[in-house]
């Protein structure tokens, strides 16, 4: 490798020394192994919570008014569905029923409950009397009950009711069953290979988080190590040795390396993980009118995202490179980083609006504004269909901003890496990147 | 094998170099001189292009310093750093990888010094688990690992004990029996004055002078007296004495030009003064530099009242 190439011999021995420092250290091994599996708990511990849980649902609690005694029909239909139910048994009193409205309703529910004598339920169902007239009957949940059982107590009471007018206009039998045959309405994406919008929005979203979480870890560690030699005078002799720019390539690419190989491990054990996962969760998947096997790997999505993945870190290793060689102590650091942060923080903040209108104006501007669009980008290729030219356009701006920003750079951590005491001001640095 | 001319250096309003040229055959072994704040490590960096000058021009084994000329010196900055949670051969052979060695002959050769130096069986420690004076010898074998042709020390012996500055010192002076050319800088005059053939003396940003240290003493002109005596100290506000140093043991006296030692002799005898040592003799460095640096000083003064 000729001397003057960007990965001559020095550079790659810089490279793999930060390299290995980071490689054998115990944080390397807790949160190459540890992470992962905080990953698979968050998946893991709700299934087994839920699951828990639903072992023995508690039921649907009616209390009916109406003369018809709708109950009867309701009951067996929301027991097709899942949802137990069960008539609340009326207690004898004076006055026949006992339970007149709503008001005496939660009342008695509120007192039973008090004293500790009352059946736990999912929630109250309460009929009224003219149900059959008005339609109208009303779900009183203590906690969130979901929309899941709310569109199934909706479904079956609307059945019901539609039976009993249906009969009382005459009609019979067979002709109510033609009625109430149900109906659906099905969701096909436009390119049956991207398979549903949700999955590949989802896809984009964890690669922006992804990405987001990678620029900030792997780019505190630079601005670390770079202040790590200043504060060990080592910066000297490798001054000696080799160029600032040298020094400063190998230090980013050896940090990248680990990047790599940590997100190799991940994603190979995630994806034994979830090998598992999917084969197991492939019937229900199907269930929900998802045919895995005709989603095709969302490869355009993967590939932007490594390009973006790759030059983001450029840039932003170049920021932190040159913001450790700024300060001189750890307690000066924080003030550099916090400003260097910024604006990989700002893309995640609109992140979740921007998903929701990933073509509006002002997203597509920021996904083209260099700082954000390593983060933007791949979210609006995950969540729409962007013009080619959008994507090349932020990635040579990408580029070119990389390209300044790391001469920029070179330069002050050439000045930057043997400054000692204090911290120079704006106009130094200002003179630092022009005649560096 | 080192020639620097007119080199200028500030740092905002600080002038760390003035005005500094001088000259360093190959083979030769050079103090640089000068109290602290002189501008000694300003003049190393600049050599090794760590910083560049304001003005004047650098040149090393005949050429500007290019980074293949780089690879070709052996560099010990004043302040001592290492990666310290490396372990030390690692270190060593990183430090010799990156002057262009290959890995392995890099750590071969570190094992080889390691075991020179007395720390063999530290190999595998890390750098931080080793003492500051282990720690500054391992230092030292990264500066010569990889068999520089000159090697720059900046204040190579300070902070060791006199067991290890004479290891240390028969490492330089056999590199420099190998051909190596060595440039040194210490405070410590009386250090230099042992192990050079030349010295450069710098003082307030500026040279002093420079040249081989036989040369020095000879074109200094000044003829220094020792005396070593019991009795009052009167005798020495004699119109012949120039300066006179007390040592504790004994006083050197700088003489006025022209002036007959033997008068000083004479005066102390009639004194009652009683002479143990009384012995003419060339001057010190020390003394050297003292004079030329009260002269350049004198002569600032006089120029800013002009």
């Amino acid at each position: 490798m000729s001397d003057s190439s960007p990965l001559n011999r020095r550079v790659l021995t810089v490279a793999r020394r930060e390299f290995l420092a980071r490689v054998r250290s115990r944080w390397f091994l807790f949160s190459t192994l540890v992470i992962p599996l905080l990953f698979v708990g968050a998946m893991v511990l709700p299934a087994i919570l839920v699951d828990r849980s639903t072992s023995e649902p508690k039921p649907l609690l009616i209390v009916d008014e109406t003369q018809e005694r709708l109950s009867d029909r309701l009951i067996p239909l929301l027991e097709e569905d899942e949802v137990p139910a069960r008539r609340l048994p009326v207690r004898a009193g004076a006055g026949g029923s006992e339970v007149a409205d709503l008001d005496s309703l939660r009342s008695r529910i509120l007192e039973e409950d008090a004293t500790g004598e009352g059946e736990r339920a999912a929630a109250w169902l309460y009929l009224p009397r003219e149900l059959l007239n008005t339609g109208e009957a009303t779900l009183v949940e203590d906690r969130e009950t979901g929309p899941l059982l709310q569109r199934s107590v909706s479904r079956a009471l609307r059945e019901v009711v539609t039976t009993e007018r249906l009969e009382r206009a005459g009609v019979t039998g067979e002709a109510i069953e033609e009625v109430l045959r149900p109906t659906s309405v099905e969701v096909e994406p436009l390119r049956v290979e991207d398979g549903p919008a949700g999955l590949r929005q989802a896809l984009g979203f964890v690669f922006a988080m992804a990405l987001y979480v990678m620029f900030i870890v792997y780019g505190q560690m630079i601005a670390r190590g770079v202040l790590e030699e200043k504060t060990s005078d080592i910066v000297e002799i490798l001054v000696s040795s080799l160029r600032p720019w040298e020094m400063m390539l190998g230090k980013i690419l050896g940090i990248g390396a680990v990047g790599l190989s940590q997100v190799a491990i991940w994603v190979t054990i995630n994806g034994i993980a979830s090998m598992f996962g999917l084969a197991s969760a492939a019937p229900a998947l199907a269930e929900l009118g998802l045919d895995l096997s005709r989603v095709s790997f969302p490869w355009d999505l993967v590939l932007w995202s490594m390009v973006f993945f790759f030059t983001g870190y450029l840039l932003y290793s170049g920021v932190f490179a040159a913001a450790g060689a700024m300060v001189t102590s750890e307690q000066d650091i924080q003030q550099v980083l916090i400003p260097a942060l910024i604006p990989i923080v700002l893309p995640i903040l609109v992140l979740p609006a921007a998903m929701q209108t990933p073509d509006a104006t002002w997203v597509v501007v920021m996904s083209l504004i260099p700082f954000f669009s390593p983060i933007l980008m791949p979210m609006r290729i995950a969540s729409s269909h962007v013009p080619l030219w959008q994507i090349l356009l932020a990635v040579v701006l990408l580029l070119v901003t990389t390209y300044l920003l790391a001469r920029a750079a070179g330069r002050i951590y050439r000045m930057g890496i043997l400054m000692k005491g204090k911290r120079p001001n704006l106009p130094e640095f200002m003179r630092w990147i022009r005649h560096g | 094998m080192i020639r620097l001319e007119g080199i200028d250096k500030s740092f905002g309003a600080t002038r760390a170099v003035e005005d500094l040229s001088f000259e360093l055959p190959r083979g030769s072994i050079c103090g640089l001189l000068g109290p602290n704040g002189a501008g000694k490590t300003t003049t190393i960096r600049i050599i090794l292009d760590i910083v560049g000058p304001d003005a004047g021009t650098v040149e090393v084994f005949g050429g500007p310093v290019t980074h293949e000329a780089r690879a070709r010196i052996g560099y010990l900055p004043e302040e001592r750093g290492m990666y310290q949670r490396m372990r030390v051969a690692e270190q060593l052979a990183f430090f010799g990888e990156l002057k262009g060695m290959r890995h392995g002959e890099a750590l071969s050769e570190a094992l080889g010094w390691l075991d020179r130096l007395g720390l063999g069986d530290r190999a595998a420690d890390r750098v931080e688990a080793l003492s500051k004076g282990m720690q500054q010898k391992v230092q030292f074998i990264a500066t010569v690992i990889h068999r520089p042709e000159l090697l720059i020390l900046d204040e190579p012996f300070s902070g060791l004990d006199p067991l290890n500055v004479d290891l240390l010192r028969e490492v330089v002076l056999e590199r420099q029996r190998d051909g190596a050319t060595v440039l040194f800088s210490t405070h410590m005059i009386e250090d230099a004055e042992k192990i050079c053939e030349r010295v450069c003396m710098i003082a307030g940003a500026r040279k002093v002078l420079d040249g081989p240290i036989r040369d020095v003493k000879r074109e200094s002109g000044l003829e220094h007296l020792v005396i070593a005596y019991r009795g009052s100290r009167e005798f020495l506000n004699h119109p012949a004495v120039a300066s006179a140093t007390d040592h504790g043991q004994w006083v050197e006296i700088g003489l006025e030009a022209g002036a007959d030692p033997q008068a000083i002799l004479r005066r102390a005898v009639e004194t009652g003064v009683a002479i143990d040592r009384f012995e003419l003799t060339e001057p010190s460095l020390r003394e050297i530099f003292l004079e030329r640096a009260g002269r350049r000083r004198r002569a600032n003064g006089d120029g800013g009242r002009a």
